[in-house]
């Protein structure tokens, strides 16, 4: 019983509180009735101890004195009430007046009613109110409590109280959005295997910076491949060669390298992705310096990726399987035990992406390095600036860059699906970020 | 405190330990009509004028019967009157009588005509002016569909008269072409539904199906069993809570209000009162006004950054809103609310103001009906005006915008005699369209009363006053102006069985 004396005690004399009997009835569970009467009983027992410590306010209810309340009429109102006052327009009804004060103003609000029918204790504080305002922050704390069962407090109950049940809540309705997208674009695309990567994209997005998932991103950066042009993978080896070209043979770090290096390309989407059309221009001069070492290098990195993909494709495709197989509308999923043959067109498919690398020369490498390059400066650099002057050289055995460049990207992409085509296509027809159809226009 | 000890409700005592009935609060018995909704896909394309003649074809019959009745055997100076089909029949010299449409020429009044001869396609903002001219150029005029012509005679400074009434006047045409009004008309109350006439099903609701069939049997044996079961009940009634993000003035009345109605306040004496309020209505004015325009009009600069798909986050400030949603939200587990817009609500505009969506409340919205259903919700937003059934009284209540229009034509501050002027006119928002903006109506005048209300509720006005006012059927209204509550603190409440008025008023400090 004496609980609720030290749970006072503790929130206004040691914490410094105000205390309603709202917010006390909450805390403790107890009907807001009794909390009443503890704040009463408390600021009694205290103030007995020791004389004003508490200070309280007073909640009034009952009929003012008519006299009273014909003085407040004129004092409140404008001169067009007065007129009103002159002229019974209305009836007289009974008022009720609701009264909170402070204690100090308690005996002369007493003395306007003429009849109260009820008093109790609103709030305690160490210190006297100045402004009655505060208690509002009160109200708010006693709303924010987790009220269970407001049967405890004396809510009154209305059992005819009903409420429609919903259909769909909120949080189902909004996330079919996302996985929507990834749903969309194993469709579009046609690519079994690219399915899977598009599909990790998601994860991808919410853990950009975590290294070991270096695998998992290196594969999904296939799905931006569609919303990009599919420039997304080559891009991402471009950069990966890029940056150990200073070290040159860095092939087997790969893990931190190609970390930095698809982190750097996650940045370049956020950032750039409405950038396509300036590709095409800059690789032109970019490409130039490149040398047959660094093709090497390139080469080999590109190759130890690959097979990482495949080892990583293995592995997440059959935890894909598990996750979400109704993502994909077309069954790749079950095989994946003997998913083998079924996860290697996947390198494949990104082969070509960078095949054009690999087979049919640096040109469109060089491009996409370009792309990279963009990027880099974007960030922050001096030194990267400087890597790009090496690039232009190599450029120039390529110079016809352009028009072979989308070529090329046509032979992949019919080779392996008419659906890839439209990716292209789309691509050439500037698709991309929403937020480019609203801009300047 | 000698004084406390006779305070019967005194919880200046040391806990009892008592246990507290569990009080519960009394049924609402609630049947929206729902005249004023307007289609979802609404045409814009008609002209005003149709409401015009709507009006004058529905309440002419009516002020006619009146006025012939009256005027039946009037003879002044040997001449009987005589009834005038159309306003151009009227005769120099002829003592007669004659119904049309009132139209108020007054200078003051913003004029569509003006403004598109002086090619000004943008709307002003509505003004809180006067209209009303004191030095006597204002003009009163009566037209039907054939002409004008301009009403004098001292008479008309004794009554109310704004465009779109209809009345019907008695008098000679003078020699400058005006009619010398002898006497004048109103249609007066139309016929008033018994109590219970439309609710004599009760539709509580969706689930009560085994209730449904006991009260059906109820009906079957005797109607008056209905007389008790809302018994004792209370309507509170607020208008103008305007809740706002910045003007704390009046945020501990609200939080006071709320602990008032959900019976967490006081005693238990009087928290068995409050348990017999059985309904809130929101009058309209819920979100503060004052906020919006600073907010809407400072950052202009700023805009472009921050528009997103052509919407401007900034010009937006949700916590009003959110405010309000908490406060209903608290509530409606214990009492039902119907919720009616007012002139700042986030509404349409344009009288029928359609019912807030229930999108802006994210907390109150499971109480609403859902979508599409003709359940009526818990939580009712509703149109404004509205007209609905209340614990079997016919209730008509408005946000207030067809008085506050009304009170802009005249010289007099009595909004209770413009509320019973709107009775009397059988037309609870005559200005529309002229000055209170309006949709087109095309097919039906809403604002016509067909049913005189028990009760007729207009919120957002300037201080509380009630009355009753008779008609010769034997028609009784209680007229309630409900008062902002940020400037006066005031509710009402409405016993439901007498119809007896109260109100309570929160002070603080």
């Amino acid at each position: 019983m004496e609980d609720y004396k030290q749970y006072l005690a503790q929130k206004i004399l040691t914490e410094d509180w105000v205390v309603t009997y709202r917010f006390l009835s909450r805390a403790l569970r107890v009907h807001v009735n009794t909390a009443k009467e503890m704040l009463y009983d408390f600021y009694k027992w205290q103030n007995d101890k020791r004389p004003d410590t508490l200070r309280a306010t007073y909640m009034i209810y009952g009929t003012k004195k008519i006299l009273v309340r014909q003085d407040e009429d004129v004092e409140m109102a404008n001169p067009q009430a007065s007129e009103a006052i002159d002229a019974p327009f209305s009836d007289i009804v009974p008022t009720y007046s609701l009264s909170l004060v402070s204690q100090e103003q308690l005996q002369e609000s007493l003395s306007k009613y003429s009849k109260v029918a009820s008093i109790h204790i609103y709030s305690l504080a160490p210190h006297s109110l100045k402004d009655l305002q505060i208690l509002t922050d009160m109200a708010r704390q006693a709303f924010k409590l987790p009220t269970t069962d407001d049967k405890v407090y004396g809510t009154i109950a209305n059992p005819n109280a009903w409420k429609r049940e919903r259909r769909g809540g909120t949080i189902p309705a909004s996330s079919p959005l996302e996985p929507k997208i990834e749903v969309n674009t194993p469709v579009k695309q046609e690519v079994k295997p690219t399915a899977k990567p598009a599909a990790k994209e998601e994860p991808k997005i919410n853990s950009k910076p975590a290294v070991p998932s270096v695998p998992t991103k290196t594969p999904t950066s296939t799905a931006p491949l569609k919303r990009q042009g599919s420039s997304g993978i080559s891009q991402m080896f471009a950069k990966a060669t890029m940056k150990p070209k200073k070290p040159a043979t860095k092939a087997t770090d790969s893990p931190t390298t190609s970390a930095s290096a698809s982190g750097a390309e996650d940045n370049k989407n956020s950032g750039a992705m409405s950038d396509d059309g300036e590709d095409d221009t800059q690789p032109v001069v970019d490409v130039k310096h490149e040398d047959g070492n660094a093709r090497q290098a390139r080469r080999d990195r590109q190759a130890e990726l690959r097979r990482m993909m495949e080892e990583s494709d293995e592995e997440e495709g059959s935890e894909k399987s598990v996750d979400n197989p109704e993502d994909d509308p077309m069954d790749e999923e079950p095989p994946p035990p003997d998913a083998e043959p079924e996860l290697e067109p996947e390198p494949k498919v990104e082969e070509p992406a960078e095949v054009v690398s690999s087979t049919s020369g640096g040109r469109r490498k060089g491009r996409r390095r370009v792309v990279r390059k963009k990027q880099v400066m974007d960030e922050n650099g001096y030194l990267v600036t400087i890597q790009e002057q090496g690039w232009e050289s190599f450029s120039e055995d390529d110079t016809p860059a352009p028009l072979p460049k989308i070529k090329q990207q046509q032979q992949t992409v019919k080779s392996e699906t008419t659906a890839k085509l439209k990716k292209g296509a789309a691509k050439e027809a500037g698709q991309g970020n929403i937020m480019s159809f609203f801009s300047k226009k | 405190m000698s004084q406390l000890d006779e305070i019967e409700g005194n919880l200046l005592r040391k806990p009892t330990g008592e246990a507290q009935d569990a009080l519960k609060r009394t049924a609402s018995e609630y049947k929206p009509l729902h005249s004023f909704k307007l289609d979802r896909e609404k045409s814009y394309q008609q002209q005003f004028a149709d409401m015009y003649f709507l009006r004058l074809t529905k309440v002419k019959p009516a002020v006619e019967r009146r006025a012939a009745e009256a005027w039946r055997n009037t003879i002044i100076g040997d001449e009987p009157a005589k009834k005038v089909e159309r306003v151009l029949d009227i005769r120099q010299g002829e003592l007669c009588w004659v119904s049309g449409t009132v139209y108020m020429d007054m200078a003051l009044k913003p004029s569509i005509l003006e403004d598109v001869s002086n090619d000004r396609w943008i709307s002003a903002p509505m003004s809180n002016n006067k209209y009303y001219a004191d030095d006597g150029s204002d003009a009163v005029t009566l037209e039907d569909e054939s002409g004008r012509i301009r009403l004098v005679g001292s008479l008309l400074k004794g009554v109310i008269l704004v465009t779109g009434c209809i009345v019907a006047v008695m008098g000679t045409e003078n020699i400058n072409g005006e009619l010398e009004v002898i006497d004048l008309k109103f249609p007066d109350l139309p016929p008033q539904p018994e109590r219970w006439a439309v609710s004599k099903t009760p539709t509580t609701k969706g689930k009560g199906h085994d209730k449904k069939i006991k009260d059906e049997d109820e009906d079957e044996e005797m109607t008056d069993v209905h007389q008790p079961r809302g018994s004792g009940g209370k309507i509170a009634i607020v208008s103008g809570l305007e809740f706002s993000s910045q003007d704390a003035s009046h945020a501990l009345e609200l939080d006071l209000l709320l602990e008032y109605l959900l019976g967490e306040a006081l005693d238990p004496t009087v928290q068995r009162e409050i348990s017999q309020i059985n309904r809130l209505i929101i009058a309209g004015n819920s979100i503060s006004l004052e906020e919006r325009q600073p907010i809407g009009t400072d950052p202009t600069e700023k805009k472009k950054d921050q528009k997103k798909y052509g919407y401007d986050s900034s010009a937006y400030n949700a916590l009003p809103s959110q405010l309000f949603d908490e406060f209903l939200s608290t509530l409606l587990p214990t009492i039902p609310v119907t919720l009616l817009p007012g002139a700042q609500d986030p509404a349409n505009t344009s009288y029928p103001q359609q019912p807030i969506h229930p999108a802006m409340f994210s907390l109150s919205r499971a109480y609403t009906a859902p979508p599409a259903s003709t359940e009526t919700g818990w939580f009712d937003t509703v149109t404004n005006p509205w007209e609905g059934e209340i614990d079997g009284w016919r209730v008509l209540a408005t946000g207030g915008q067809n008085i506050d229009d009304i009170f802009k034509y005249v010289g007099s501050n009595d909004r209770l005699g413009m509320m019973e002027a709107t009775c009397r006119w059988r037309c609870s928002a005559p200005t529309a369209p002229d000055t209170l903006w309006a949709y087109p109506f095309q097919d039906d005048d809403p604002f016509v009363m067909h049913s005189c209300p028990h009760l007729y509720l207009v919120g957002g006005q300037p201080e509380f006053g009630t009355k009753t006012i008779k008609g010769e059927d034997g028609q009784v209204v209680r007229l309630i102006a409900v008062p902002c509550f940020a400037a006066t603190k005031e509710i009402v409440l409405v016993d439901t069985e007498t119809l007896d008025v109260s109100k309570v008023q929160i002070t603080t400090g």
